[in-house]
């Protein structure tokens, strides 16, 4: 009977695997368990000369030398160890154990693995190298960043740089965010920004680009950098830029930049003609450059017809402070379309300041509770 | 006397359909063991990949993308001020917690305000999506904590997170269940393939997994164990079978049709672009994204759901028979309606992978499933009792069948072991394998049984009975009766 | 002598800032979790809490609710160590009462002239 026979071998061909999976699971819990406590016993004896090195923050010599000599079974559980200390120190501290993995040759051994084929090795090599970012080859990782063929060797790369924190990288960054093996605008945009004020040369040039995303992430930078001399070339992008994208990050940038001379472009990004993403962003925008003028002009886009923008009016002015509160005031005692969201405000603000009643029993007495418009707008 | 003819086609019938319901067996754990397959390869591409993640870097960036937390809740008082203080510890750089309580009839929403001293405040909400259940309040702590509470009449779940989704400030949102229980980092998790591929990922979901036996404090898992009673225990294997490895190996492939209502993270736009929850069905979350991927096709751009295999939730699982036949009728009653309401979808090039494999997949292979292996144990031994099957070959054919069951139960034992390997004890190893005979010998036709009653109420289209369970409630006393949870 | 709990869920952490604080002259106790944190607050009075925000069982923030509501242990300094860099949320630890947070990752010489100042602040 083969059928039967063969119902036979399957069964039991099933049952060897089922067992074979279970040895499996043994054996591999006791392996995990074993070198977990491998690596414990070789690091131990080196724990308190690692501490007090880190500690004195000043090179001890003997200390040195005897982490540097450690034999290499030993050192390979104490390298992890050591570059999990790095992630959680700053400054000559930082500086101690970074110089230790440099003498013992670990951040040669990665420049290597930066050019193997395996695009997890590579990206693992990019984010340590990143990390001790004094004696990284900031050139190789901007090939990566830019050319690597595998798209998370690239963004490991990018945030490399933004973690090295080096001017020079700005060019490679700025090119990375945009074409075929483009990192994600984000990413690039946050390494830029962690670049700091030197970039800004760049970045300028930048906002020159024909390429959009160079254009989207400059104006977006230069924002979060607050680069003062970027406002009048801010505004023209924020004016006349083909782009929308940049269009609305040029605004933003205007407002985070926070120059008075910015308000009139501003002012006219809000226009009913404009498109609504870009009139929010702009009024928002317009709250953080202040001012009697900016008042006045939010006040009226409270009865704005589009939501985001009447919005976003109402939280700017609320965000102005006292100041702002006579026109929320004023547009929330009538009757026109803005009134529930200067409402709206107005309560957020007598919440955080303990000026309303809270809901709770217990609260005091006396207190008057704030008349409650939950509006709903079409 | 019966005619001999009759008795022979009878017999011949029968033993065709016994080989029939052996095919289907075969091709279903089959079905299941490429998606282990594929499981097991998206795990090490995930566990390879976590050293450098960048989780530390997306926290410290003022340009990671803020998050709406959405957590519906009707009648959750008991729970609802520790899964909120959790909530609000979660580790992300920028969120906001909206609670929307469903018209609850308990004192949820007391709790709430004497919890985190809440003042009703005016806001203005636009209905970008259609809610039936009026708005009535929206509050706000008076401490700068970023959590909204908004009260509204009752309209079910489905219109609880449109109202959230119509009230969220941020461009992702996440929905969660009142008592899931996060993992602090989970908004990072779910939300790192919206930042890597930010112009593809709509969806993303990640694992839900059983919290009986774990210790929980101050709203988070503590210490990961194995349940204290059996079905809550087997429950755990299934978990890891059914829907970890299983939603792996679909999101491998690129046809991910659910993710949990336990912990979905989605792109704000996308959801009012396919308006929303549905309302009056039973499987809201996997409508949703089958809608999402139709929405998508239909507009032709590039998209991806994705599924994080990172265990992000942990959910209680029904200890009592009743209340898990209750859960698994209401899970098939919501398949089978959210298969019927996309149908236009199914086997329709035009869907590519979703409409041509995922489901039919779920058609043949979950909506039926229940049908063939009630109907083909009666047919076998029918089969038996006419003499159309011999008896060791029966005996065989089930033992086969179960040894195969069993094989993948233990094989998903294995690749949450050599990946994630949470439960830390020897003697939950050794509960979980005894479990994985248990599911296949009982447990399963049981659930086979439930299903089939789940579809059955569907075609007679029965009310909708919204199951409750009795919490025990982690380490306390309280005990209320509650919505069982949505499918992990 | 003034005495300082570090409470982190890391071990390396614990050690680093225990040994830096314990060079400078003060009595440190250590506590790897929330819950234990607060305990050993209530226990050994210290002068300075160092709460870590994300921990395992009561989160530093959840830490720093219960020592200021806590009617004899209320006025323990407390300073917040935190990944966080948001505006908002070192704003959200200072209107819980944190007396100082300092950003991981973190310059153990800059964390004990932290220490030393919150001590000051107290002092005069």
């Amino acid at each position: 009977m083969t059928v039967y026979t063969a119902f036979l071998l399957a069964g039991l061909a099933l049952v060897a695997l089922g067992l074979a999976l279970a040895a499996a699971i043994i054996v591999q819990r006791g392996l995990r368990q074993h070198a977990g406590r491998r690596d414990l016993a070789l690091v131990e004896p080196f724990r308190p000369l690692l501490i007090a090195l880190v500690m004195d923050e000043r090179a001890d010599a003997t200390a040195t030398a005897r982490i540097l000599g450690a034999d290499a079974r030993a050192w390979s559980a104490l390298e992890p160890h050591i570059i999990s200390m790095v992630r959680k120190l700053r400054g000559d501290s930082r500086a101690v154990l970074v110089n230790l993995l440099h003498e013992r040759g670990t951040i040669t051994r990665l420049n290597r693995r930066l050019t193997r084929p395996g695009a997890v090795g590579r990206a693992r090599a990019a984010e340590l190298l990143g990390l001790l970012g004094e004696h990284a080859p900031r050139r190789d990782l901007e090939r990566l960043a830019l050319r690597d063929h595998d798209a998370e060797v690239r963004i490991v790369a990018a945030r490399a740089l933004g973690e090295i924190g080096d001017p020079k990288s700005a060019r490679a960054l700025l090119a990375a965010a945009s074409g075929p093996r483009a990192v994600p605008l984000r990413i690039a945009a946050r390494s830029l920004a962690r670049l700091g004020p030197g970039a800004a040369p760049e970045l300028m040039r930048g906002l020159r680009s024909d390429k959009t995303t160079s254009r989207a992430v400059s104006a977006e930078i230069l924002g979060l950098l607050g680069v003062t001399s970027a406002a009048t070339v801010l505004a023209s992008a924020a004016e006349d830029d083909p782009e929308l994208d940049v269009r609305i990050r040029s605004a933003r940038a205007l407002g985070r930049i926070g120059v008075p001379s910015a308000l009139p472009v501003l002012e006219r990004c809000t226009g009913p003609d404009r498109h609504p993403a870009l009139r929010a962003v702009a009024a928002r925008a317009v709250g953080e450059v202040g001012g009697p003028i900016a008042i006045e002009l939010l006040a009226r886009l409270l009865d704005d017809p589009v939501h985001r923008v009447a919005a976003n009016a109402a939280r700017a002015l609320g965000r102005l402070g006292d100041r702002a509160l006579p026109a929320l005031r004023r547009t929330a005692a009538g009757a026109t379309p803005g009134a529930p969201y200067a409402a709206e405000v107005l309560a957020e603000i007598d919440v955080r300041s303990g000026r309303v009643v809270a809901l709770r029993a217990d609260a005091a007495v006396g207190d008057v509770r704030l008349p409650v418009v939950t509006g709903v707008v079409g | 006397m019966i005619p001999h003819v009759v008795t022979d086609a009878a017999v011949a019938f029968l033993t065709g359909f016994d080989w029939f319901v052996l095919g289907y067996f075969l091709a279903l754990n089959s079905g299941y063991l490429v998606l282990l397959a594929l499981a097991s390869l998206e795990f090490a591409r995930h566990l390879r990949r976590l050293p450098f993640a960048g989780y530390d870097e997306a926290y410290a960036s003022p340009l990671t993308l803020p998050v709406s937390v959405i957590v519906p809740a009707h009648d959750e008082g008991p729970g609802i001020v520790d899964a909120v203080r959790a909530m609000l510890s979660l580790r992300y750089p920028e969120f906001e917690i909206l609670v929307v309580d469903d018209g609850s009839t308990d004192d949820t929403f007391a709790r709430l305000v004497e919890a985190f001293d809440l003042v009703e405040v005016p806001r203005v909400v636009t209905p970008d999506v259609p809610v039936v259940g009026a708005l009535v309040s929206v509050s706000v702590p008076r401490s700068a904590l970023p959590l909204v509470v908004v009260r509204k009449e009752n309209g079910g779940k489905a219109d609880a997170l449109n109202t959230g989704i119509n009230v969220a400030r941020y461009p992702l949102v996440c929905m969660v269940d009142a008592d899931s229980v996060l993992d602090p980092d989970a908004l990072m998790t779910v939300s790192k393939p919206f930042a890597d591929d930010p112009e593809r990922v709509v969806a993303t979901g990640g694992v839900v997994r059983a919290a009986n036996g774990c210790t929980v404090s101050g709203g988070r898992i503590v210490e990961v164990r194995m349940p204290r009673t059996w079905l809550p225990r087997i429950q755990v294997v299934e978990y890891l079978r059914a829907f970890l490895m299983g939603r792996s190996g679909w999101s491998r492939l690129g046809a991910l049709a659910i993710i949990s209502g336990a912990f979905g993270l989605f792109r704000r736009d996308v959801l009012l672009e396919v308006g929303g929850m549905a309302h009056g069905c039973i499987g809201e979350d996997a409508d949703l994204v089958i809608r999402i991927h139709g929405h998508m096709r239909r507009t032709q751009r590039p998209y991806r759901v994705v599924f994080v295999a990172e265990p992000v939730a942990w959910t209680e699982v029904p200890t009592s028979l009743k209340v898990l036949a209750n859960q698994r009728r209401r899970w098939h009653r919501g398949l089978a309606q959210t298969l019927w309401r996309n149908r236009s979808m199914m086997l329709n090039p035009r869907y590519g992978r979703i409409g041509l494999l995922t489901l039919p997949y779920y058609f043949v292979f979950e909506l039926l499933a229940p049908v063939v292996e009630v109907v083909g144990v009666s047919a076998a031994a029918l089969g038996f009792l006419v003499g159309a099957v011999n008896l060791s070959f029966a005996v065989l054919f089930v033992a086969v069948a179960l040894a195969y069951g069993i094989l993948l139960s233990i094989a998903s034992l294995a690749l949450e072991e050599f990946s994630f390997h949470r439960y830390r004890r020897w003697r939950d190893l050794a509960l979980a394998v005894g479990c994985a005979f248990i599911e296949n010998l009982g447990y399963r036709q049981l659930t086979a049984v439930w299903r089939l009653q789940g579809l059955w109420a569907e075609l007679k289209g029965a009310r909708v009975e919204w199951g409750t369970m009795s919490r025990e409630g982690f380490g306390g006393p309280a005990a209320a009766s509650q919505p069982v949870g949505s499918r992990p | 002598m003034t005495s300082v709990l570090v409470a982190d869920d890391d071990r390396d952490i614990r050690e680093l800032v225990s040994f830096k604080l314990q060079a400078a002259g003060y009595d440190v106790v250590t506590a790897s979790d929330g819950t234990d944190a607060l305990a050993q607050v209530i226990a050994h009075r210290p002068d300075v809490a160092v709460l870590d925000v994300m921990m395992p069982g009561l989160s530093g923030t959840d830490v720093l609710r219960a020592v200021r509501a806590h009617p004899e242990v209320g006025g323990t300094r407390v300073i917040l160590l935190t990944a966080k860099a948001q505006e908002q949320d070192v704003a959200a630890g200072f209107a819980l009462g944190a007396d100082d947070y300092i950003v991981k990752p973190f310059s153990p010489r800059e964390l004990l002239s932290r220490v030393q100042a919150v001590l000051g602040r107290r002092a005069s």
